[in-house]
């Protein structure tokens, strides 16, 4: 045999050869010296491939040496955008996934850190940990692999947004707010534990909250499984005990003492207290960063905090009892689980008794009457009402008496009268029995030392009508359309829906061409449109609307709402031609109808809402102005919804180029707007991007700037980043970018409005375009003629 | 054209001129590069890591100009390292503190371990070894003929299959195996000439 080529011994030597060929050529290696030597060359070789690799990466010129200090270009799939992070194990990585598209966070293990197998393990723990939690308020994780130089990596959700207390510092949060964001990181952490998992190292760096404002709980990297589970790698003694694990003004004063044995869920439950106490007194409770390590472990173990009353006289009552019972010393002095921490935060939030106080019946009515004034008043009023028709119907007991009496002298009528006498008090002795019956709750009682709600009043009341109104099907199907109609106002869309079926059947079987049957048919379509059931809401209001010209289009003010909801459900099946033509006709019933001008006001607004949204800016002018001075006649003194009129009618002018008029609006509307709404509401932003796109109009971009950014924070934070409303701000921002030329931010809000508009139709859809048309005007500036060319094909594609 | 190799130990004894700036700068030439990598592996960004290599090669010039350093009591390379994982270390604390003062979370948890003393020497050797190796190819690239040279690049770093290699540069496929095994052997031959307990030269030279 001749001796083999270099490729074929390559081949030999990587065992990449089939067994017959790999013989052969081993019988010719053993026995020609050449080849021997050649064999051993590849194999050593071979061996330096991978250093040599890792070298020729970044070595050689200066450009190298630069080059040698930037992330890496790949990492498996992922293309690596930015470094996030750098610690001694590894780095976080902005990396961008091609399938799916979507960015993400890329943790990478420096190379060579496991010498000893722990980095490794601690790693996995990590992966393992993240994979079996599935939370919304949880950062998740997608996949791990190993790059091309065999570092370990994964794949994570990535955060963009501010820690747990500076984005409450930065949004100005009031309390109640802060709580509520709050309560959700109880939610997440209280999932974890159920599923086994404690975080111990919960800090405000380590909750994030996002661009839609939800909190995301971050940094599995401590974690610690409740039980021995095959899933998460155990740790070694070495992982454990050998150092200190968390962050120190956090750690619960068993992990201060270092005893991991000690450590449980309700270590989280003081780390969420110190969480809490910072971000409603805005410092921790013990200032250990500046103390020498034994001298910080007996402060947390020893001293009490100051009060958080002291610091912030809001925290003060209930909340300061439930951050005490949060920062216990010992863990059995504290919520037994950080679900209970999070329930006990809600109650603070209802104003309900706190598990952490002893209920004494003098705290429980306290805490009734300043929970619920209103209501407290209207039950108040309603067991007055009961204890009147207790008097009505011994009244009519009464009256049925004397009708009976004067029916014994009067013979044919009498009879006839005494029954409908009697019906009536039989009537009005089950609405008494009914609404004794649903009062019985509140009895101590029934209540067992609970304290009850308005709520479980009204759905004790909604499941005793079944029961207790059998005989009187009127005052049944009337009973069943207001809980129906309470319910739907509570948002209970789903409960309203239900009661109010039920009354239609009711009053259907009663009289089906009733104004009664239509009122409750055109409520039940509304009802069915919030729970996205557009085909039967569809069939009741049309109901609704046979029903009413059955009665000669007496009642327009009823037909005109059900107009209104034929045209929103035709808005929500995207038929805006539908949706106009619906609003088209409200309009004109109402213009027809001698007191339909109370209603006028909003269908105008509506419909000129619907013309704005396909950009006929003009043709809704007149509309607005029209709804302006019908309200100035029917509501002079409805300030607020002026001004609403004005702010859109601004918009619409500053849309058609009439910039004096709407400057001169918007004038007079934004700073009202600011002085009476909170600075985080939707309404604000209408007016900021408003006042926004006057000043682009008037080619001043640099005073457009801030008032758009904001308005942008604050849709963002209001309805999520990729809402049509954050989208109309951010294209209105990008426009206002490119015209001052700052093209590094406008492209990176245009990427960003091009990804969260990718998938979206109907006016989201004419963002879009708008965006390409703007992204090539950004190619164009940047003298970048492919990119241009590249967004131009896109536009062509739309 | 064979490239001249300076020693490591001349590089050093230019080092004792403390007005000999062309000195200097081969000094931070051969071993400011490794220092701010290994920095970078112990969690430190570019700012600090750079301090890092700077204070680390300030501190070692002293030090050998007072006559401190003794070849014949350890490595060159252990030396450098000890100062620089002091320094390290010491700009971890000092940025850690800032943080604090500053009402920022300096880090926690596994990924901001600070790698112990085992781990930071390995993590040490490599990126001395990296170095090494670094300059035994610049050197490689002074001795081949460019097709040798991309053919080579082709397939250990960009990992083409020599078919794709061979069909791109127009060669045929045994060129382009007999270009990958002449430079790895004489890589090999030049890393082994390499004495361990001096160190790279220079990247200028390259």
């Amino acid at each position: 045999m001749i001796c083999p080529d270099l490729d074929e011994l390559e081949q030999y030597a990587s065992n990449e050869m089939d067994a017959g060929s790999s013989a052969q050529i081993r019988r010719h290696v053993e026995g020609c010296p050449a080849c021997r030597i050649c064999v051993s060359d590849v194999i050593e070789n071979l061996r330096i491939v991978g250093p040599v690799r890792q070298a020729l990466g970044h070595a050689g010129t200066a450009a190298g040496r630069a080059s040698d200090l930037e992330p890496p270009t790949m990492i498996g799939p992922y293309r690596v955008i930015r470094e996030l992070g750098r610690g001694g194990m590894g780095v976080v990585y902005e990396a961008e996934q091609a399938e799916p598209n979507r960015r993400v966070a890329l943790k990478v293990l420096h190379p060579g850190m496991d010498t000893d197998g722990r980095s490794e393990r601690m790693f996995r723990r990590e992966v393992q940990t993240l994979g079996r939690l599935r939370h919304v308020g949880i950062a998740t994780i997608h996949e791990a692999g190993r790059a091309s130089d065999g570092r370990p990596y994964f794949a994570m959700e990535l955060v963009s947004g501010a820690s747990l207390t500076e984005h409450a510092r930065r949004a100005e949060l009031p309390l109640t707010q802060r709580l509520e964001l709050f309560r959700r990181v109880c939610d997440a952490v209280a999932y974890a534990h159920q599923r086994g998992v404690i975080h111990r190292d919960l800090k405000p760096s380590n909750i994030l909250v996002d661009v839609t404002g939800q909190p995301k709980v971050l940094d599995y990297g401590l974690a610690k499984a409740l039980a021995p589970d095959d899933a998460i790698p155990a740790l070694t003694g070495n992982d454990e005990t050998a150092r200190i694990q968390g962050t120190l003004p956090y750690m619960s004063p068993e992990q201060v003492r270092g005893v991991p044995a000690e450590i449980d869920v309700r270590s989280d439950v003081y780390s969420l207290g110190v969480v809490l106490y910072e971000l409603l007194c805005g410092q921790l409770p013990y200032r250990v960063n500046r103390l020498q390590l034994a001298e910080a472990a007996r402060t947390i173990c020893e001293d009490a905090p100051v009060r958080p009353s002291a610091l912030s006289p809001a925290v003060r009552g209930d909340l300061e009892t439930v951050l005490m019972k949060a920062l216990g010393k010992s863990p059995d002095e504290r919520y037994s689980s950080v679900a209970a921490l999070g329930e006990d935060v809600e109650r603070v939030l209802q104003n309900l008794p706190v598990l952490a106080c002893a209920p004494t019946l003098g705290y429980q009515l306290r805490k009734l009457v300043s929970r619920h004034p209103i209501p407290s008043a209207l039950v108040a009023a309603l067991v007055l009402l009961t204890l009147g028709s207790a008097v009505i119907t011994g009244i009519l007991y009464s009256q049925a008496s004397r009708h009976l009496e004067r029916a014994r002298h009067a013979e044919a009528h009498a009879e006839q009268e005494a029954q409908r006498a009697l019906r009536e008090a039989e009537t009005a002795t089950m609405v008494r029995d009914y609404l004794v019956n649903v009062f019985h709750l509140s009895s101590p009682d029934a209540a067992r030392g609970d304290t009850v709600t308005a709520r479980q009043l009204l759905d004790h009341a909604a499941s005793r009508i079944e029961s207790d109104l059998t005989r009187a099907p009127e005052m049944r199907a009337t009973l069943m359309f207001t809980i129906g109609r309470v319910y739907a106002n509570l948002g209970l869309y789903a409960r309203a829906v239900k009661l109010l079926e039920d009354a239609l059947t009711l009053r259907q079987s009663i009289d089906p061409a009733a104004r009664e049957t239509a009122t409750i048919s055109a409520e039940l379509a509304q009802a069915l449109l919030k729970v996205g059931d557009l085909a039967r809401a569809e069939q009741m209001s049309r109901e609704a609307l046979r029903i009413l010209g059955l009665r000669g289009g007496v009642d327009m003010l009823h037909t005109s709402m059900v107009l209104g909801t034929l045209a929103d459900i035709e808005q929500l099946r995207g038929n805006l031609p539908g949706a106009e033509a619906a609003m088209y006709e409200q309009v004109e019933l109402l213009r027809r109808t001698p007191n339909g001008e109370v209603g006028l006001p909003r269908a105008l607004n509506s419909l000129g809402g619907m013309l704005a949204e396909r950009g006929a800016f003009a043709e809704a002018i007149p509309l607005l102005e029209e709804s302006l001075a019908v309200l100035a006649r029917v509501e002079p003194n409805n300030h607020l919804t002026r001004l609403k009129l004005r702010g859109n009618l601004a918009w619409l002018l500053a849309n058609c180029g009439r910039n004096d008029e709407a400057d001169a609006m918007i004038a007079e509307v934004l700073p009202e707007r600011r002085r009476i709404l909170p600075p985080q509401h939707p309404t604000l932003a209408t007016s900021l991007v408003t006042a926004g796109l006057i000043a682009l109009n008037r080619g001043k971009p640099e005073d457009a700037e801030p008032m758009l950014r904001e308005a942008l924070t604050i849709r963002e934070a209001a309805f999520g980043a990729a809402s049509e409303p954050a989208c109309e701000a951010r294209g209105f921002l990008a426009q206002c970018l490119l015209d001052q030329h700052k093209l590094g931010e406008a492209q990176a809000a245009l990427l960003d409005s091009h990804r969260l508009l990718a998938s979206t139709t109907g006016s989201m859809g004419r963002m879009r375009t708008e965006c390409l048309q703007r992204l090539i005007r950004l190619s164009e500036l940047s003298g970048d003629s492919e990119a241009a060319s590249h967004w131009r094909s896109r536009l062509d594609d739309e | 054209m064979q490239v001249e190799w300076l020693t490591t130990t001349t590089v050093l004894a230019s080092l004792r001129d403390y007005h000999n700036r062309a000195a200097w700068d081969d000094f931070v030439s051969r071993f400011h590069l490794p220092i701010v990598r290994f920095a970078r592996s112990l969690g430190l960004g570019d700012v600090d890591a750079q301090d890092v290599a700077q204070e680390t090669l300030i501190a070692f010039a002293e030090a050998y100009r007072a006559g401190q350093y003794d070849r014949s009591k350890g490595r060159l390379s252990k030396w450098l390292f000890g100062i620089a994982y002091r320094q390290a270390l010491g700009q971890r604390r000092r940025g850690a503190r800032q943080t604090a003062r500053q009402g920022g979370d300096p880090g926690t948890g596994f990924w901001a371990t600070v790698p112990d003393e085992a781990t930071a020497t390995h993590s040490w050797d490599r990126e001395w070894e990296q170095a090494l190796l670094e300059a035994c190819l610049r050197q490689v690239r002074h001795e081949v003929a460019p097709v040798t040279l991309r053919a080579f690049e082709l397939v250990i770093q960009h990992a083409r299959s020599p078919a794709e290699a061979a069909a791109e540069l127009g060669v045929s496929i045994k060129l382009v195996y007999n270009a990958k095994h002449r430079i790895l052997k004489r890589i090999r031959e030049l890393r082994a000439a390499l004495d361990d307990s001096v160190g790279p030269p220079a990247a200028a030279m390259g």
